[in-house]
């Protein structure tokens, strides 16, 4: 036993291994993984998220919010007696 | 796209002609021309390019990952992995290295991470691999391939899975430390000081089992 050399221990079992005939046939599994995978994705791209409700919403909090500016009185004219008329 | 429309074989012609003409331009090429129109076609969607890819490297890839298991069934669910996961990065191979080296590289990575799924079962199994037994094989020092493989599989299933990965690729695999390097993403140095580090604990290691004999 090569107790003291652990290098030429390896070397030697790597070198008797080295014939060892290692086979694998996985190429009709990877293409069926593969098939489902793609066609999963194809799935996720069939549906894209609708943007017409976040669009619309956010058109419509604009245009209020323009609207709200335009009419908003000035600082001066809320300090006038009459503007209680006008905010009813 | 123009070539999506032509039929599979003037598909792969024309994926050929490409990589030439790429090829020329570039100068001495790293992966041949064919290898290259195999690696278009396949992300483009040819699967008979990908099947041809498999076919080519599977046996360097299952010797490879029978370092990480000596159960036929788990090579081969390792090797499937392997292939399924160069397949979703095959649109970002660069090309600067053979595909061979860098199938290799995933290969690595997949069989670390199972080793480390492993551990706490290897640690149980090492605990019934006695000693005596461990002993017993490596002063008969077996003749027969597939006997070696499994006992230096054994030997190095004693040690921490740093010191295994190095230990496997510079002696099991005959990896230069630049190479070993590149197959773990370390940098050579570190490389260097964790395969001294694995030749001093192996050696305890076979030390201890020394002493249990006297």
């Amino acid at each position: 036993m090569k107790q003291n050399d652990p290098e030429s221990l390896i070397r030697e079992l790597a070198a008797t291994g080295s014939h060892e005939a290692i086979s694998a046939d996985v190429g009709d599994d990877v293409m069926r993984t593969i098939a489902s995978i793609t066609s999963a994705s194809f799935q996720v791209d069939h549906a894209p998220l609708d943007k017409t409700p976040l669009v619309l919403g956010g058109a419509m909090v604009a245009i209020a919010a323009s609207v709200m500016l335009v009419l908003m009185p000035s600082v001066t004219t809320l300090t006038q007696p009459w503007v209680r008329f006008w905010l009813m | 796209m123009q070539q999506l429309t032509l039929p599979t074989e003037q598909r792969f012609d024309w994926w050929l002609s490409l990589a030439q003409s790429v090829q020329v331009k570039q100068g001495t090429p790293v992966v041949s021309a064919v290898e290259s129109a195999e690696i278009l076609a396949a992300v483009n969607g040819d699967s008979d390019a990908y099947r041809r890819i498999i076919n080519r490297h599977q046996p360097t890839i299952a010797r490879q990952i029978s370092r990480f298991s000596r159960e036929s069934l788990v090579v081969e669910e390792l090797v499937h992995d392997v292939f399924v996961e160069a397949f979703l990065s095959l649109p970002r191979f660069k090309g600067d290295a053979p595909l061979e080296h860098w199938l290799r590289r995933i290969a690595v990575r997949v069989g670390y991470k199972y080793w480390k799924t492993q551990a706490k079962q290897r640690r149980q199994t090492a605990e019934i691999l006695q000693s005596d037994e461990l002993r017993r094989r490596l002063v008969e020092m077996p003749s027969e391939p597939v006997e070696a493989n499994d006992l230096l599989y054994d030997v190095l299933a004693r040690l921490s899975d740093r010191d295994r990965l190095v230990l496997t690729l510079i002696y099991w695999d005959d990896c230069s430390t630049a190479e070993a390097a590149r197959l773990t993403g370390w940098t050579q140095s570190l490389v260097k000081v964790q395969a001294y580090r694995a030749r001093n604990r192996m050696k305890k290691l076979m030390e201890e089992l020394d002493n249990e004999t006297k």
